[in-house]
């Protein structure tokens, strides 16, 4: 007997022949989830005896013990059928859990699986039902066959080292194991990732929601098979759209997803069509979010504007505030970053020397960093009275500039097409660099920063309070704008022109000279009041999309909380029905007890000893006598 | 030999009662999950279904009666005599059996449900099941472990596989088998019984005593943490496999006879 058993054993043994290592073995594909190492949810739900931890001598280690040992046993020779009997001797535990593991393995096909047996009679596409299952025998290999590592020794105490990590060391580790908790993942996966309340699965595109209480979803699919659910109709529904762009729900993006969108944008600029394709898991509007998203994803898009200098700028700006709404806290940031790229570029490219620095760069030293700003905004407001004075010098500087300006404007229209892409208002904004005057500089700075309408409903308010003021600067400013318009029409055919305005403060230096009729302070005060009237206005918009934000971030805060209260309020339901189910019993249980008390009571009337109280009593009542 | 008769009236009868029983003991205890195993559990047998082994061995003027089946403890009294004139009847007994079945039955059943209301201890305890018994002409001996705490045991499913993988046709060996089981099992329910009174009583008469071992119920359990701990293999020893090797003999005319003979 015991040497046939070696016999029978050895091919297992010489764990370190590598040949033997690996072995075909046909199982039936729907136990494609047995492995060696692990112990699948399936044989934790079917053999719960094992996993509740309810007795050391059921738990996940000798479960594991007794499934390697019978279906080693079984692989011995697979030919013959392997019997409870003839495994049961050699495991040591309760025959009747023992049965249990077995009747399972038999059932999942690991033991006592006949299906590629004869496969050599029974061909392709021909079902063959054997027993419980239906077996198709494919020629080649057929997907039923699954290559795995035959465990190195009948003892499990010496596995090899990979049963160790992962989920088993759990189980050797420990003798007790609790049954799994219901995570939060568990309980509100549906909610995180909108799974179909009918067929489970993720809804991708769209869904459809049900109105009444909101909380079952059914995917497309569903909605149009008729699947509704149970006392649920057609119009209980409502759809809702899943593009990621949408609002409050954000797509989930991968590690690996966001770092070759980095790269992606690195390369392509803001080619969104390229980036998304490159991308290829996410479509071009969840690119451009995330990026915007991305803390430092401003930071990536502005170098790679230095790449493509020729890309107009201003267009991005005009895209932005379209784009942006729902995320304006980047907005800003992306300002600061953009401005700090580009006043290095500045640096650089002044030191190339002037005549090269008339072109893009110098757009950029318009922009200085805004947090200067509120120093420079003191600044000017203090040095108003004290500019008056020395602006006087000015002139001479403006004429200067004036010859500048003059000649940029007519390289300009030489270059024709290829500027035509550059942003107006940078054009604008070109002499003000070289001018000294810091006021100027903090005006163009500011309205920079805010959109061109901004500015120039800014500067027109300015304007009209400083002509309320005294009537002359009204004609003076007329006469300028009216000149301007000329002006703009003739030099770019752009409709959206930056802040008039600023067109009048900047443009008005031509035809100063043939007037020269604005004083200067004048002019100071409109150019004071154009920019705080536009950083005022910027602050706005800002504060509005602030609050927007905000109101959305709430709302969302409140529907979350709602349904956690609605989850429990289903849980202390669930809790009180259970409690009642005991006080039920408990009630049954005092009922019992008292009849039970009152029969003894009647019983013990019945045999006549009913006096038995006043028997102590007496002695009482002799004590008084004697008293 | 009757027996094989009297088995069938005594199955199908169990199993008309069965699912009564299921239901009262359901109802008793809805939440089996919450009365943990550590603590005492009221005494029944340890299977799924709570039947009582009777044995019944009767002679009248030299003939003869030996039976062996189960009773559900929780069918009425007056089933017991309704069961004895239908044996007696269905076998051709005579009559003065029909009194002798019912005492039988009533006293055995008297017995069990004198234990029935008590604790018994089942704390982790595996108990080796013997079996070593003759049917007509096939001989089993047998020996494996089972679980005094599994409730959902099944000694007749047991009974059935064990025939199908040894290919033991005898239709009588199953049953015999499977109250083999039943019969010990309620042995080792009545000792723990015994054990849980006496510890009760001990723990009365020295108190702080208890730290002392549970005197051992049954005696006969086996060291589970020994047997299940971390540093042993649940896969038994080479050498052990045949001595829990069932082993089936068939047995012809002449050897029956003569044990027969022996026994008598």
């Amino acid at each position: 007997m015991e040497s046939s058993h070696h016999q029978i054993l050895k091919p297992f043994l010489p764990a370190d022949d590598h040949r033997f290592e690996f072995e075909l073995y046909t199982i039936p594909g729907s136990s494609g989830w047995f492995s060696w190492d692990n112990i699948h949810e399936i044989e934790k739900a079917s053999l719960k005896e094992f996993f509740d931890g309810t007795s050391f001598t059921r738990n996940p280690r000798v479960y594991k013990e007794y499934r390697d040992f019978i279906i080693s046993k079984y692989r011995e020779d697979p030919s013959r059928r392997l019997t409870f009997s003839e495994v049961r001797r050699s495991l040591v535990g309760d025959v009747n859990y023992l049965l249990k593991v077995f009747l399972f393995l038999e059932k999942w096909g690991l033991i006592n699986y006949f299906g590629g047996e004869d496969g050599d009679l029974v061909r392709e596409d021909e079902v063959v039902e054997e027993g419980r299952w239906k077996v198709k025998v494919e020629d080649g290999p057929p997907h039923g066959v699954r290559v795995v590592a035959i465990p190195n020794s009948l003892k499990p105490v010496a596995l090899p080292a990979s049963v160790t990590s992962d989920n088993g060391s759990r189980f050797a580790d420990s003798d007790f194991k609790m049954p799994p908790l219901s995570s939060h993942s568990d309980v509100y996966q549906e909610l995180i990732e909108l799974v179909c309340g009918n067929c489970k699965e993720r809804c991708e595109s769209g869904h459809y929601e049900y109105t009444k209480d909101g909380s079952s979803i059914i995917c497309i699919k569903c909605f149009k098979n008729g699947t509704y659910g149970k006392n649920k109709s057609i119009d209980d529904y409502k759809f809702v759209d899943d593009t990621p762009d949408n609002g409050n729900r954000v797509a989930v993006w991968t590690e690996a997803e966001t770092l070759l969108l980095l790269e992606s944008v690195l390369k392509h600029g803001d080619d969104w069509d390229l980036v998304a394709q490159n991308v290829q898991t996410k479509s071009k509007p969840e690119c451009i979010s995330k990026l915007i998203q991305l803390p430092f994803g401003q930071l990536m898009l502005g170098s790679a504007y230095d790449r493509c200098r020729y890309r107009d700028t201003n267009s991005n700006n005009q895209k932005r505030g379209q784009v942006d709404p729902p995320v304006p806290p980047p907005q800003e940031t992306k300002d600061f970053r953009i401005q700090h790229v580009e006043l290095e570029n500045e640096a650089q490219t002044q030191q190339n020397g002037d005549a090269d620095s008339e072109g893009p760069p110098p757009k950029r030293i318009c922009i200085a960093p805004i947090s200067d700003s509120n120093n420079s905004k003191m600044e000017q407001t203090d040095n108003k009275e004290e500019q008056v004075a020395p602006s006087l010098v000015v002139p001479e500087e403006i004429s200067e500039n004036r010859s500048q300006l003059c000649e940029l404007k007519n390289q300009k229209q030489k270059d024709g097409d290829l500027d035509d892409h550059c942003p107006p208002k940078t054009d604008r904004s070109k002499p003000v660099p070289n001018v000294s005057n810091s006021l100027m500089r903090q005006v163009t700075r500011i309205s920079a920063v805010v959109g061109p309408q901004v500015a120039a409903a800014a500067a027109e308010a300015a304007i009209t309070a400083l002509c309320d003021e005294n009537q002359i600067p009204k004609e003076i400013f007329d006469s300028e704008e009216n000149g301007n318009e000329l002006q703009l029409s003739t030099q770019t055919n752009e409709p959206d022109r930056i802040a008039q305005g600023n067109d009048s403060e900047m443009d008005a230096r031509p035809n100063e000279s043939e007037k020269s009729l604005i004083p200067l302070p004048l002019r100071m005060r409109a150019t004071t009041a154009t920019a705080l009237g536009a950083a005022a206005a910027h602050a706005k918009l800002l504060a509005i999309q602030e609050d927007r934000e905000v109101e959305r971030l709430v709302s969302i805060v409140i529907n979350t909380q709602l349904k956690k209260l609605q989850y429990k309020m289903e849980l202390l339901k669930e809790v009180e029905a259970i409690m009642e189910k005991e006080l039920i019993e408990m009630t049954e249980v005092e009922e019992s007890v008292v009849a039970e008390r009152l029969e003894v009571v009647e019983k013990v009337i019945d045999g006549g000893i009913s006096r038995w109280r006043v028997k102590p009593s007496q002695p009482q009542v002799e004590e008084i006598n004697i008293l | 030999m009757p027996d094989s008769s009297a088995f069938g009236v005594a199955k199908t009868h169990t199993h008309s009662i069965l699912r009564d029983q299921e239901r009262v003991y359901h109802n008793m205890k809805p939440h089996p999950a919450w009365s943990s195993l550590r603590n005492p559990v009221k005494f029944r047998i340890p299977t799924a279904d709570n039947l009582v082994p009777i044995r019944l061995d009767i002679d009248i003027d030299g003939q003869r009666f030996r039976d062996t089946f189960t009773w559900n403890p929780s069918d009425p009294d007056s089933d017991v005599i309704l069961f004895a004139k239908r044996t007696v009847k269905d076998l051709k007994l005579p009559p003065a059996f029909v009194t002798q079945i019912a005492q039988s039955i009533q006293s055995q059943l008297t017995e069990f449900r004198s234990f029935e209301g008590q604790d018994m201890y089942t704390g982790e305890k595996i108990v080796p099941i013997k079996l070593d018994l003759r049917v007509n002409h096939t001989l089993i001996k047998d020996q494996f472990l089972w679980d005094l705490n599994n409730f959902e045991s099944d000694p007749e499913e047991f009974a059935r596989i064990f025939c199908e993988d040894l290919g033991v046709e005898d239709p009588e060996v199953g049953p015999a088998i499977a109250f083999a089981i039943r019969e010990q099992l309620c042995e080792i329910a009545i000792q723990s019984v015994a054990s849980a009174r006496e510890t009760r009583i001990n723990k009365k008469g020295r108190r702080g005593a208890e730290h002392l071992p549970l005197s051992k119920p049954g005696g006969s359990a086996l060291d589970t943490l020994k047997l299940f701990g971390n540093k042993s293999s649940v896969i038994r020893k080479r050498r052990e496999w045949d001595l829990y090797e069932p082993i089936v003999d068939l047995l012809s005319n002449e050897e029956v006879d003569a044990l027969e003979a022996r026994e008598a």
